[in-house]
């Protein structure tokens, strides 16, 4: 394919080699330098042979690794990424209990742990005042109309829809917090104290939740219209619940040890 | 001469370009070098035999890379890509040989 000469072993013995003298006298003129057209023509066919070689030589050097291998060496490959891999997942566990223990051991840590169970805690007991957003409600019942059932499904639908902490007027609503009507006058008690209308309600939760859960049809918002009433929703990016619950001792529980705490 | 600078020049381009091969002409490359080759190894005994002709020796070139691409395109077609690959590269290797054999004859007598 390369040349139209015989090839293989048997070219030593033809009989029509010339001496040695011809032979480097065509040596030195296939290496003589002349300007032709297809002199050029080979210089490029050169030129490309040697940046083709020089790319394959790249392209085989870099990812190609695996495209070209073997399927035993794949496999021999594999074995080794598995059997590192297994190595890599006895250190990593190694290392998760390792975290796991200064996590735990760490007194700030605990610290910052029960502080934030503290605040949770007072939060929900109403000895602490609360911020976030939440809605604003206010009921405005000149004719004394509305009863404590109404309040209170308020106040529980109130809880329905995530409110945190809550505040009707001066007290905060806590899960002792109690209601009920005034004997004879307009007015509601809660928790002991009598509140006069209108009744401002504040919620912390998601304002839109909350706002929602007000409206809807045949709940708090229609009972308290159809009872003549008005009511007032609106919702806050910032509510401040300041009402404070005082902290009273539990007289007789005392706290259990529980087999969940550590 | 112009063959060994065309050498060269390439070699020293392949280097400092670094270029990178596409990916639908990377398994065509090494053979259409191993073939380029061959004709190269092939030009060179015809040039001690005192037959070299530079037209023989661009069409077989030109001829050799197309043909050895072709072939393994073709494999590549029918699913054998990788043995055809082989073949060609072991029937290039040994006519490399062969060529190799006749040009150290007759610069060594050996």
């Amino acid at each position: 394919m390369a040349e139209d000469s015989p090839s293989g072993d048997a070219v030593s013995a033809d009989p029509v080699i010339p001496d040695l003298a011809a032979r480097r006298g065509h040596l030195r003129q296939a290496l003589a330098l002349r300007a032709t057209r297809r002199q050029a023509i080979i210089g490029i066919l050169f030129v490309l042979l040697g940046f083709a070689a020089m790319a394959a030589t790249r392209a085989v050097g870099g990812s190609a690794l695996l495209a070209t291998a073997r399927p035993d060496e794949v496999v021999r490959v594999l074995d080794d990424l598995t059997e590192r891999q297994a190595r890599l997942e006895i250190e990593q566990r190694a290392l998760v209990v390792e975290r796991d223990r200064l996590l735990s051991g760490s007194e700030e840590q605990r610290l910052a742990a029960s502080r934030a169970r503290v605040d949770a805690l007072a939060i929900l007991a109403g000895t602490v005042p609360a911020t976030g957003p939440g809605i604003s409600l206010t009921i405005a019942d000149p004719n004394g109309a509305i009863d404590y059932s109404v309040i209170l499904s308020t106040i529980q639908e109130l809880r329905d829809a995530g409110a945190e902490a809550i505040s009707m007027g001066p007290v905060r609503v806590v899960a002792s917090s109690w209601f009920d009507d005034v004997p004879d006058g307009i007015g509601i008690v809660v928790s002991g104290r009598t509140l006069l209308p209108p009744y401002r309600i504040l919620a912390i939760g998601d304002a839109a939740t909350l706002a929602t859960a007000m409206a809807i049809p045949g709940g708090v918002s229609d009972i308290v219209r159809a009872a003549g009433a008005r009511i007032s929703i609106s919702p806050q990016a910032v509510v401040v619940v300041s009402a404070l619950q005082p902290l009273v001792a539990p007289q007789y529980a005392q706290p259990a040890a529980s087999p969940g705490a550590p | 001469m112009i063959a060994v600078i065309g050498l060269i020049v390439g070699i020293a381009l392949g280097i400092f370009l670094q270029p990178a091969v596409p990916l639908w002409l990377e398994p065509y490359l090494p053979i259409a070098v191993v073939a380029a080759l061959d004709a190269v190894f092939g030009a060179g005994r015809a040039i001690l035999d005192g037959v070299f002709d530079d037209h023989v020796f661009v069409i077989s070139f030109l001829s050799n890379v197309l043909i050895a691409s072709l072939l393994v395109f073709l494999g590549d077609q029918l699913g054998v890509g990788a043995q055809i690959s082989t073949g060609v590269v072991v029937v290039l290797a040994m006519r490399i040989f062969a060529n190799s054999a006749a040009i150290r004859r007759h610069l060594f007598k050996a």
